[in-house]
């Protein structure tokens, strides 16, 4: 179901954040699936549609660059906002001088990719829906540059910068087989919020995802 | 990909046994005796296992069962732990803790020993549930209590037969068995390996990493709630099976432990190691990262790696490349197409942060090493001891503060090392620090000249020419008008003049004005040229000195008002250049 759409997205960094490297960040080589998803949702969704990623096409050479930065510890507890509905009196402040913690960061530098997606219908799909209706939204919005919040690059202050692509490809500059590891696929909300990683080969810059999923590269 | 290769690593040493990695289960630590048990769980002798070195202890490290990451509360080890939890015996003034310590470690092996016929294990627990805690009534221990009260682990032996308990096949068998049964209930998809299984809970501990704790840091940790995502705890927001997690982890520990495959740069520790067997590759790989050994050829005094062989394969690269044959020697017994994994570890107090992770062909590397190396290639002073070919630790001390590592800036020893492997221009961090080094110093050492050298032939290379390339060479161009080179031809040629003038001052225009020049040339020159006037007067050869004078001063139309980073650099080049062809010129006379 659904057309095909093609979406070119760069930005200056990006960091698809590895799980088992989350504390000391360390991103993937490229962008992951997920991330993918991510920036599509945030220019055009409704409880009605599903993206899904059929191709990731890197654009760029894979480039690294360390950063160190200033964070912060911990999280507002749930309980104590609960807490804090229930009317009693909590502190639901953070105080960042106190709970400082530094946190290396390594990088990905000056990232292009082109998303290649369709969408399906999921069982919020009503009478009033067609393919035809989200596909045009979609494109119009891309077209415009609109988007429901600032798609990003792995990390919210990694902004992404986007374009319709309506015509040619552009050209990738890498070439060859790269095995890319067991890289993140997607989270399985519907149980327990389950990660699930697939091991992408890209071949002169393109991951097959869809080939994949299919494939049984996905488990 | 790195817990990947990481594991790949251990997996690939592992299946050979003379490799000194520890089998699945078991991990590495200090030991400091040795309880000599009789079949019927006496206990016989104390053997000491630690070697006396300059008045101090240094323990034997044994692969024994995998430790616990201990925090406060009491979690006995398997075989091998402190007097308070094999003895009950107290150290800290608490004998409830040592007695509750010492029951646990018991009701341990009770449980691990469950039906297992085995000598070793019936020996121990029959001595564990005879003994008395807390009190020594033995003799012979007498003596050493107080060693034993220091808190060094202590293992089992059964008297007449070789090696310790937890070495014994049954025992192992055992303790793998309950290692298995305890891992953590829950099950996730392993992101090393795919497969779906028991994930660990917990990472192991990696040790030696230079300025981290000493009780081990993680690679994987979420020691802040802030690092959680999606209400998972600790590390089952990062799936990954629980032998491929001690895997990694003894395979990280034997990196850092080796003394082949590690070489400090700055804060980092830098890992490297092959996909495969290369022996020699690796040793040369260490010899290009550090290449410090080869200025001796007697061995290093720290007992660093040093392989004579590699040493000279990469002598003779480095040489026929000084010499212009560019092309690299195809050598049979090597393969230039053998995979490398390249991790540089930094600490970051209870975590460790990855500063670059680099994967690259043997080939592809040397050639990368040796491209720096002649990047950084530069006239060196007659009988001055300094390096032909200088490691990445030695650029980086000359960034520092009076020379000392601390004072390194934290993230350059990463960058400076990627922009090597990768053939990418030089960090500007790296050509900043080492002007503010010279301004401050007045110093300009070969390894800061070819730092500068480098620098600008890289950018050069890689966004396209620039004004006075061709001054770019390992020794003086006197064609060059670029006005920076000029400049510092012209400051180097002022201070031979007042040096010549006036021997032994104690300041000599270059302690007074060196900064100035370099930066503001307008300011300071017409000054310096006044003096010169006087000092030239006084000096034998004028004529000849005069001479360069004219020579130099021919390609500059005016004194600018500034130089930029890139023309300062250019100056100080042509400081270096101009005062070591004074030293050489008598040489060619000669010749």
């Amino acid at each position: 179901m659904g057309y095909g759409i093609k979406l070119k997205v760069w930005g200056d960094y990006a960091c698809f954040t590895r799980p088992e490297m989350k504390a000391e960040r360390v991103s993937y080589d490229v962008i992951t699936p997920s991330a993918a998803r991510g920036i599509l949702e945030a220019i055009h969704w409704k409880p009605a549609i599903r993206w899904v990623v059929d191709r990731i096409h890197v654009l760029k050479e894979i480039r690294f660059e360390n950063f160190r930065r200033n964070e912060v510890g911990s999280k507002i507890s749930a309980a104590n906002v609960k807490k804090a509905m229930n009317g009693n009196t909590v502190a639901l402040y953070q105080s960042v001088e106190e709970d400082r913690q530094q946190r290396a960061a390594l990088l990905l530098r000056n990232v292009a990719y082109v998303i290649e997606a369709h969408f399906e219908a999921t069982d919020k799909w009503g009478e009033r829906d067609t393919p035809e209706k989200h596909y045009n939204m979609f494109l119009r919005r891309a077209r415009e540059g609109q988007c429901y919040h600032r798609p990003y690059l792995g990390c919210r202050e990694f902004p992404a910068q986007f374009e319709l692509l309506e015509g040619e490809l552009p050209a990738s500059s890498l070439r060859g087989e790269r095995d890319l590891g067991w890289m993140l696929w997607d989270i399985d909300y519907a149980d327990g919020m389950t990660p699930r990683f697939f091991r992408p080969t890209m071949r002169n810059g393109v991951i097959d995802v869809e080939r994949l999923a299919q494939g049984g590269g996905v488990r | 990909m790195i817990l990947q290769a990481l594991y790949d690593f251990y997996e690939r040493m592992t299946a050979d046994p003379g490799s000194g990695m520890p089998k699945t289960g078991y991990s590495k630590a200090k030991v400091f005796f040795a309880l000599n048990l009789s079949a019927s769980g006496d206990l016989l002798d104390l053997f000491p296992l630690y070697d006396v070195v300059k008045n101090k202890k240094v323990a034997r490290e044994l692969d024994v069962p995998e430790q616990i990451k201990r925090s406060s509360g009491i979690s006995p080890n398997f075989l091998c732990d402190n007097s308070a939890y094999v003895l009950g015996i107290d150290e800290k003034g608490k004998p409830e803790r040592a007695l509750k310590a010492f029951e646990a470690f018991l009701q341990l092996h009770e449980e691990v020993f469950a039906g297992v016929d085995d000598e070793g294990a019936q020996a121990v627990l029959t001595f564990l549930r005879r003994r008395k805690p807390g009190v020594i009534d033995e003799p012979q221990w007498s003596d050493a209590r107080n060693e034993l009260l220091e808190g060094g682990n202590l293992v089992f032996r059964l008297d007449g037969s070789p090696g310790y308990i937890h070495d014994r096949p049954s025992v192992q068998h055992a303790w793998i068995g309950y290692t298995a049964k305890r891992e953590s209930s829950e099950k996730g998809q392993c992101l090393v390996t795919g497969e779906w299984g028991p994930v660990a809970r917990l990472h192991p501990a990696i040790k030696g990493v230079w300025g981290a704790q000493t009780a081990g840091a993680s690679l994987v940790s979420f020691n802040k709630d802030s690092f959680e995502s999606y209400g998972k705890e600790q590390s089952i927001n990062s799936p990954v099976a629980s032998h491929v997690a001690s895997g990694y982890g003894a395979a990280l520990n034997y990196l850092l432990g080796s003394k082949r495959n590690k070489v400090q740069i700055g804060d980092t520790a830098t890992l490297f190691w092959a996909e495969r067997e290369a022996s020699v590759e690796e040793s040369i790989i260490g010899t290009l990262i550090d290449p410090a050994e080869l200025e001796d050829d007697e061995a290093p005094k720290d007992g660093r790696r040093y392989d004579p062989l590699a040493a000279e394969w990469v002598r003779q690269v480095l040489r026929d490349v000084r010499d212009g044959n560019h092309v690299l020697d195809q050598d049979a017994r090597l393969d230039s197409s053998v995979r490398f994994y390249i991790l540089g570890l930094s600490p970051n107090a209870a975590r460790l942060s990855v500063r670059f992770w680099h994967v690259d062909t043997f080939g592809s590397l040397v050639e990368r090493f040796v491209q720096h190396f002649r990047d950084m290639s530069i006239q060196l002073p007659v009988g001055g001891r300094w390096p032909e070919y200088p490691a990445i630790w030695r650029i980086l001390k000359e960034t520092a503060v009076q020379g000392e590592r601390k004072n390194v800036l934290p993230q350059l020893g990463g960058t400076l090392a990627r922009s090597i492997l990768l053939g990418t221009a030089y960090p500007q961090a790296l050509y900043q620090a080492i002007l503010v080094r010279i301004r401050a110093e007045h110093e300009i050492n070969p390894v800061r000249a070819g730092v500068i050298k480098a620098h600008l032939l890289r950018n050069a290379r890689i966004y396209g020419s620039i004004k006075g390339e061709e001054a770019l060479t390992m020794a003086l161009n006197d064609q060059s008008t670029h006005p920076g080179y000029l400049l510092g031809r012209l400051f180097a040629l002022l201070e031979k003049v007042q040096q010549e003038a006036l021997p032994g001052i104690n300041a000599t225009i270059r302690d007074r004005y060196f900064g100035a020049a370099s930066a503001t040339p307008a300011s300071v020159f017409p000054l310096l040229l006044r003096n010169a006037q006087h000092h030239l007067a006084k000096v034998e050869y004028s004529i000849y000195l005069e001479k360069k004078f004219q020579e130099i001063m021919a390609g500059l139309s005016e004194f600018p008002a500034h130089l930029n980073l890139n023309d300062q650099g250019f100056f100080m080049l042509g400081y270096y250049h101009q005062r070591q062809s004074f030293y050489t010129k008598k040489n060619d006379k000669e010749e």
